[in-house]
């Protein structure tokens, strides 16, 4: 009766073996895609760090985020949606194929790889599922993964960090193949694996000094590499042909609802900062072309308030904002996720605070250099004159002035990575930002300070929901996380 | 000298007209037998006193003459006889009282004259325990019957259905992922619309497990079997001809405001596009339809100046005259003929039906072959063979730029004149565009997208079966039978370009659709009188059932030469289907565009009866399915039922009790699953450059999966009195299905979105009532039947995974974050979501004037009905006939995103509350003190209100789903043989016909309750609804 059954039941439709260059691929272009995409940067960090703004449909600018945002960064970064498939899981998967085959480069990819983007989950929620997650199959029955403190989650991020670092000083020469970021470049790797490292720690500072510490001090002692220059940050190019193209030019295809906040560029005008002209594009028309006693906007770089409300919003006109810059909408845009200037701001940071010997000032210079330099800014002469600007100055006079000049131009540096520049923002507490015109979600007047869960997890996994919301606080964008230390 | 008499036999207890019952001049060989419908007319000789109705099963009337032209009879079941016989499993034909279980039947007539493009349709409100809900007003849209409860927590919970004993396909081929939770694509119809209704005989509806066990996996939803027409009653020749014309208008819109215009607050039309004041705001808060004088989208441009024209609004019936009147034109001839021997039927069937909104449309051209023939005395064939082609024009569904309706009822300025869209689209366009609008961005003109963005299909089906019997012995027959349902599908997607769907160039999709469903089985029939009083009648079959299926999509995002849709005209590369998660929005992506799966079957049945009174039957099944593992494959499942006929066990004879009987019976079914879950897989994706791609799947399926169970319990009584002139059949249920194979929804944390499994335990119980009473004698000239049904379902979900880790199973989620569950302890189809935050006595809590979300989720309701009845009436008077239906749904609830979308953009008519003075929300908010609530004071906005209270808060868009409906009408006329015999024709029928003509009541304002965008599990949620429609019309029905 049986008679050929298992052939009948064969797919035949889709690859039924995995090549791990092809996961690492898929993996490094869907989660640089997400981490771009609207829900958590469009409408996510780049508002609620007021890079951008929203000059229609400003539900989001006013804190009013959709339930089904929440869901799809949870989704996508640990498992990939059905529309852009990839995820932690496949960062996890090979790590275990790199286990497997004994690829030691390939398994501190895959450390790397995993670390940051669970990095990025807890910075936006909290607590979330780690020890226990990505275990489910069809031998381990984790249905339901328990949320582990932040706390936690960061030591052990760190710890995977450490070993990847570990694992690519033993300078294999077994080849990662698929690798979109670095083609393959392991010191280019073991340099993210650093710089991602003090990344973490330092976010830590404020929350446990003892474990931030030693590990700031350990990367920073000279024997570890670490990014250098530009030509080594970590980012993925995307391409100019559909369906890899960067997501904010996917976005611009068929929206238009972004505008470059005032906040950047009144930042940026009062300091003549030659990233302006990069971050946005002047102003098409005049604001009030009736009204001669004000002046023609035309060409102007003229920012939009946050959190307007629609029909405010509306009296724009939308042509007399100023769009995004070019660079960031272009198809072929990279998305960036960690640069040679913020590991510079972060040396800065570590000598400020005394946890390494060294001149902050020249860390802090050195960083805004590098990030000038990102954009093609290399004038040597403009910049210093820049850097020479009171209001640019390191100001050495405290602690907290120190943090004042590294978290402003951390700020503008940061410009277009919204999920890096939010925590930041939170954690540093500069540049002050005023709240937006009109606020309407329940961030208790102030900004917000992490996502809610997606509500799915009310449905699926209730009771570890229930438990993390417990311990963490009420589930709202007003509370604080682990590192958002109250100052 | 002769003289013509005419009437109609009715079943005395149903109502429904009976063929084949033989009219015969008493004391002659001069009669006639009644068609289909139950009609018949004859002429009989001056002499002539006694006309004579005989039927076998039904006891012999006989009706004097006198002067009468007309005379209608309605015949009772002869309970002492033979008894009414019913078309059971595999197509056989049983004695209703021998039967443990219950089963209903409607009959062709009441199919063809009231008739629904989609047959499923008919059964609305007649048949107890079955709830039909039809997915909206467009041509060939898709219906789902749900038979005693959702059954299967995933999976399918449609019945089968099966023609002939030929078991046929009823899947339904949504375009796009996001159909079924309504946020776009378009509905190609469930497989079962395809049957032509005046081919059918009869349809019976077997309710469960019980009573479908034979059918195996398949039988566990219930099953449908319909009976097609033959020529075999038929003496000589007769010519056939039905023709029914009915027209379709919107039952029910939405109620809007004629008092703001488009705007927030202040308006001025520059560009469409944000150039002006609010000219991109697609919503109605705008200035007041006083007349005042605004440039607007239409206003004429004299010298480069747009000039102020009057602001005012179209009329209040701007939406309503937008929709067109449908029209449904159907056409059927058959010929018959046939004797003893041999007979055939042909039959074609035209449908032509033009749906309310403009360029829709459905066409069907069938054609039916139905024949037999006896070869010898013992060595018959037969066969029936069914030719449909299928051509629709259907628009886009849900929330979606492409389905007009998003624009009509929700985002859309109110002051804006339809017909001057229509003229702009026609007359190639004022500021030369046929797509400009009144908006430039976000939405396009209706007319543009209804032309010009279409969703063209085309199905060639063929349904056929070859039946061979040889009787070996008078009480022993072997049948072989071969049975294939094989169709084809093309669709073509065209989505034109400055849509906001589609910004830049024309984009072209095609879907092409294979499916394949062989049966090829063998039985041996047994029917022996064992002993005077023991009668057994049995078989044993085999039977071996393949599935194919190949779907495969390509789309062209981008069109080289504008307007050709074409795939030889794609200006970048082609996107397949198969391409698991490419990025464009065709809803390409399919997991797998091919599928084959085989089940093996070896079953049996017996029925042994004992003096005709007492009754038990027996039936085995084993299947082994190619989608289970190896050693799980084989599967095997049992049933048995009894029945006792009381009236006759106990002799009870001319009493007011003429029948009683009790049944009950127990049942088990076995069910297998998709191919293809057993194995992990690993799609790729466009390669990243020259980098492939590819990634886990996000589903963990399962190697070690094993067969679900259903197992099911009923029991009944059936008593009729005063000669069947009172008719109740009670039925209680009770199945639980285990070991549900389900495709979990997981978090995402677990590192896949979804784990199949067997998990899961649904429990139905439920009661049935049915209640036939004849308020008039026999003898009455004016025949009066009233037919009532009443079913009740509870369904609970008992269990998920053993280990009791899952809770709570999402069955699909609205594009706005509603989500429809399955949850232990709940009943099925639990609608979850955000409700306001309450204070302590339950009262909306406020901040700064506007309403504030809990965080925590709540259950706001379950689409589940409390209970579905209908009634009957039916009045036949001398030729007369005259019947309508009412049914109902009671409880249950949905949630409405016209009403949710229609508010927060001020297009409808609730809004104009607070316009000018703004509106304090009825709630709390938290006093001085910092701790008590006290009652809000905070005056806001109407626009800010609207869209709090309706866009943060699902729950303020949650209503009760309960509807009373009139849903059919039809007033009959069988002309008098007396007019007719001067013509060429033997019998002319007329009957005006009314569908779904009356919401009586409903709660749910502005749309129709009866909502669903498939005929899935996703249920309860409306989007932007295509209105249901109300038809009304004419049948004509001749003989020749």
């Amino acid at each position: 009766c049986e008679k050929g059954f298992e052939e009948f039941n064969t797919n035949p439709n889709q690859p039924l073996t995995v090549s791990p260059d092809a996961l690492l691929t898929g993996a490094e272009t869907a989660t640089a895609f997400r981490l771009f995409d609207v829900p958590a940067n469009m409408d996510g960090g780049l508002l609620i760090a007021q890079h951008w703004a929203k000059s229609q449909y400003t539900t989001e600018d006013r804190y009013s985020f959709r339930s089904t945002s929440y869901q799809s960064i949870w989704d996508g970064f640990y498992t990939g949606t059905a529309a852009l498939p990839g995820g932690l899981k496949d960062f996890n998967e090979l790590l275990r194929i790199g286990k497997e085959s004994n690829n030691p480069n390939m398994q501190a990819v895959a450390l790397v790889m995993r670390s940051y983007y669970f990095s990025v989950l807890t910075d936006i929620f909290g607590d979330i599922p780690y020890s226990d997650a990505l275990k489910l199959s069809t031998t381990v029955n984790v249905i339901t993964p328990k949320y582990d403190k932040q706390e936690d989650v960061y030591k052990g991020l760190l710890a995977d960090l450490k070993q990847a670092t570990t694992l690519l000083k033993q300078k294999s020469t077994m080849a990662v193949g698929g690798d979109v970021m670095f083609g393959g470049n392991m010191t280019k790797w073991e340099k993210f694996s650093n710089s991602l490292r003090l990344r973490l720690a330092m976010r830590a500072i404020d929350a446990n000094e003892g474990l931030a510490k030693p590990e700031i001090a350990d990367v920073l002692n000279g024997s570890n590499l670490l990014m250098t220059s530009n030509a080594d940050n970590a980012q993925v190019v995307f391409l100019s042909a559909q369906p890899n193209t960067n997501p904010v030019f996917e976005n611009r295809l068929t929206r238009d609802d972004h505008r470059v906040s005032q906040s950047i560029t009144s930042v940026l005008s009062r300091r003549k900062d030659p990233r302006l002209p990069i971050y946005a594009n002047p102003a098409e028309c005049a604001a009030k072309p009736d009204d001669k006693s004000v002046p023609d906007s035309t060409g102007l770089y003229r920012g939009i308030k946050n959190g307007l409300t629609n029909p405010v919003a509306q009296r724009g006109p939308l042509c007399s904002m100023s769009k995004v810059g070019d660079y960031f909408t272009k198809a072929d845009a990279p998305g960036v996720l960690m640069t040679w200037s913020e590991v510079l701001f972060f040396t800065a940071e570590a000598r400020a605070r005394g946890i390494v010997t060294g001149d902050a000032e020249a860390a802090y210079n050195s960083a805004i250099r590098a990030s000038m330099a990102q954009y093609g800014i290399t004038d040597v002469a403009a910049v210093d004159a820049y850097i020479a600007q009171p209001l640019v100055k390191y100001n050495k006079t405290s602690l907290e002035t120190q943090k004042a000049s590294i978290g402003t131009q951390k700020w503008i540096a940061l410009y277009g990575q919204g999920v890096e520049a939010w925590s930041e923002l939170r954690r540093l507490d500069y540049p002050f930002l005023s709240l937006p015109a009109s606020p309407v979600g329940a961030a208790g007047g102030k900004l917000p300070v992490r996502f809610r869960y997606p509500s799915n997890e009310q449905s699926l996994n209730q009771a570890n929901y229930t438990a993390a919301v417990a311990r963490q606080g009420a589930d709202l964008i007003r509370t604080r996380l682990w590192w958002d230390v109250k100052n | 000298q002769d003289r013509a008499i005419s009437g109609r036999v009715t079943d005395r207890t149903s109502g429904q007209g009976l063929p084949g019952v033989t009219v015969i001049v008493k004391g002659t060989t001069i009669g006639a037998s009644t068609n289909s419908d139950g009609t018949y007319s004859l002429s009989v000789p001056a002499t002539a006193t006694t006309l004579s109705f005989t039927s076998i099963g039904y006891v012999s009337v006989d009706r004097p003459i006198g002067t009468a032209s007309t005379i209608d009879v309605g015949l009772s079941t002869d309970t002492k006889t033979l008894g009414e016989v019913v078309v059971t499993a595999l197509g056989r034909e049983e004695e209703k009282k021998s039967l443990g279980y219950s089963i209903q039947d409607v009959k062709g007539a009441d199919l063809t004259q009231a008739r629904e493009t989609n047959v499923v349709n008919s059964l609305s409100g007649k048949i107890a325990g079955v709830q039909i809900t039809n997915s909206s007003g467009t041509p060939g849209s898709s219906s789902r019957i749900l038979i005693r409860g959702a059954k299967s927590v995933q999976g399918n919970n449609q019945p089968l259905f099966v023609i002939d004993g030929q078991p046929i396909d009823n899947q339904n081929f949504s375009n796009g992922v996001s159909t079924a939770p309504g946020s776009g694509g378009v509905d190609y119809g469930n497989g079962a619309s395809d049957i032509n209704p005046d081919d059918i005989e009869s349809m019976t509806v077997l309710k469960g497990a019980n009573a479908a066990a034979l059918y195996g996996t398949r039988g566990v939803n219930g099953v449908i079997v319909i009976t097609t027409k033959n020529g075999r009653k038929s003496r000589g020749i007769g010519i056939s001809v039905n023709s029914t014309t009915s027209f379709e208008t919107p039952l029910k819109i939405p109620k809007f405001q004629d008092q703001y215009g488009q705007g927030y607050g202040s308006y001025e039309y520059v560009d469409g596009a944000g150039g002006g004041d609010s000219d991109n705001v697609d919503e109605s808060w705008g200035p007041k339809l006083d007349g005042r004088l605004i440039p607007q989208y239409n206003s004429p441009v004299v010298n480069g100046v747009r000039q102020a024209t009057p602001w005012v609004s179209p009329g209040k019936d701007n939406v309503r005259n937008f929709f067109e009147t449908g029209r449904t034109l159907t056409n059927n001839v058959a010929l018959s003929g046939g004797n003893d021997k041999a007979g055939i039927r042909v039959s074609y069937t035209n449908l032509d039906q033009k749906g309310i909104l403009p360029n829709t449309f459905l066409k069907r051209n069938t054609v039916n072959v139905n024949g037999g023939v006896d070869i010898t005395n013992k060595f018959k064939l037969s066969t029936n063979i069914n030719y449909t082609n299928t051509k629709g024009r259907r628009p886009s569904q849900g929330y979606d730029e492409l389905n007009v309706m998003q624009q009509l009822y929700t985002w859309f300025g109110r002051q804006v004149k339809l017909s001057d869209l229509k003229d702009i689209y026609e007359q190639g366009g004022r500021e030369g565009s046929r797509n400009y609008n009144w908006i430039q961005v976000y939405s396009s003109n209706p007319y543009y997208i209804l032309n010009e963005c279409t969703n063209d299909d085309e199905r060639d089906r063929v349904i056929g079966n070859l039946t061979l019997s040889y009787a070996l012995t008078d009480w022993l027959n072997i049948t072989a039978r071969t049975t294939n349902d094989v169709y084809n599908q093309f669709n073509q997607r065209r989505v034109a370009a400055e849509t906001r769907d589609n910004a830049i160039q024309d984009d072209y999709t095609e879907e092409r659709i294979y499916v394949l469903e062989r049966n090829t089985e063998f039985l041996a029939t047994v029917n022996r009188n064992l002993t005077e009083d023991l009668n057994i009648d049995g078989l044993i079959g085999v039977n071996r059932r393949d599935n194919r299926g190949n779907r495969n999509v390509v789309a062209a995002p981008e069109l080289a030469v504008p307007g050709l849709y074409a795939l030889g005209n794609s200006g970048s590369p082609l996107v397949t289907g198969n391409n698991f998660g490419s990025s464009n929005d065709n809803n390409a992506n399919i997991l797998n565009p091919e599928t084959r799966n085989r089940i093996n079957s070896v079953y049996g049945s017996a029925r042994l009866g004992y003096k005709n009174f007492a009754f038990i039957g027996v039936t085995a099944r084993n299947d082994w399915s190619s989608t289970l593992p190896k050693d799980n494959n084989s599967f095997f499942y049992p049933s048995v039922d009894a029945s006792l006929v009381l009236t006759e066990a106990l002799g009870i004879t001319e009493s007011v009790l003429s029948f009683a009987k009790v049944r009950g019976g127990y049942a088990q079914v076995g069910n297998d699953t998709d191919p293809y879950r057993l194995q992990d897989i690993y799609p790729g994706r466009t390669p990243f450059g020259s980098f492939a791609q590819q990634t886990y799947f996000n589903t963990l399926f399962n190697p070690d999966l094993k067969p679900e169970r259903t197992n099911s319990v009923e029991a009944g009584i059936e008593v009729r009195f005063l000669q069947d002139r009172i008719g109740l059949e009670l039925t209680g249920y009770q199945s639980t299905t285990t070991d549900q194979i389900l495709s979990i929804p997981t978090s995402a944390a677990t590192g896949y979105a979804f784990q199949v499994l067997n998990a899961g335990e649904v429990q139905n119980k439920g009661l049935e009532a049915i209640l036939n009473i004849a308020p008039l004698p026999a003898t009455s000239a004016l025949q009066w039947n009233i037919q009532t049904n009443f079913a009740a379902n509870r369904n609970k979900v008992v269990k998920f995974d053993d280990e009791g880790q899952i809770k709570n199973l999402i069955l699909g989620a609205s594009g706005f974050g509603v989500n429809v569950e399955a949850r232990i302890g709940e009943r099925y189809g639990v609608l979850f979501a955000e409700d306001f935050l309450r204070a302590p006595d339950g009262q909306i809590i406020y901040e700064d004037g506007l309403p504030v979300a809990d965080p925590t989720r709540k259950i706001l309701g379950s689409y589940t009905p409390d209970w579905v009845g209908g009634i009957t009436n039916r009045l036949g008077f001398k030729g007369v006939d005259f019947s309508f239906t009412i049914d109902t749904r009671q409880g249950g609830q949905l949630q409405s995103e016209t009403n949710m979308w229609g508010n927060y953009t001020g297009s409808l008519e609730s809004t104009l509350k607070g316009r000018e003075e703004g509106i304090v929300g009825d709630g709390v908010m938290l006093g001085p003190d910092g701790k008590t609530y006290v009652p809000n004071n905070v005056n806001v906005p109407a626009q800010d209100w609207n869209a709090a209270y309706y866009y943060n808060v699902r729950s303020s868009s949650v209503y009760d789903a309960s509807f009373v409906k009139l849903r059919e009408v039809r007033l009959g006329y069988q002309l008098p043989k007396s007019l007719v015999e001067k013509t060429f024709l033997k019998g002319i029928g007329v009957s005006a016909v009314g569908r779904n003509l009356w919401l009586i009541s409903s709660k749910a304002p502005g749309i129709d309750p009866e909502t669903s965008f498939n005929s899935g599990n996703v249920q309860g949620l409306e989007s932007t609804q295509i209105p249901s429609v109300r038809s009304y019309g004419f049948n004509i029905n001749l003989t020749l």
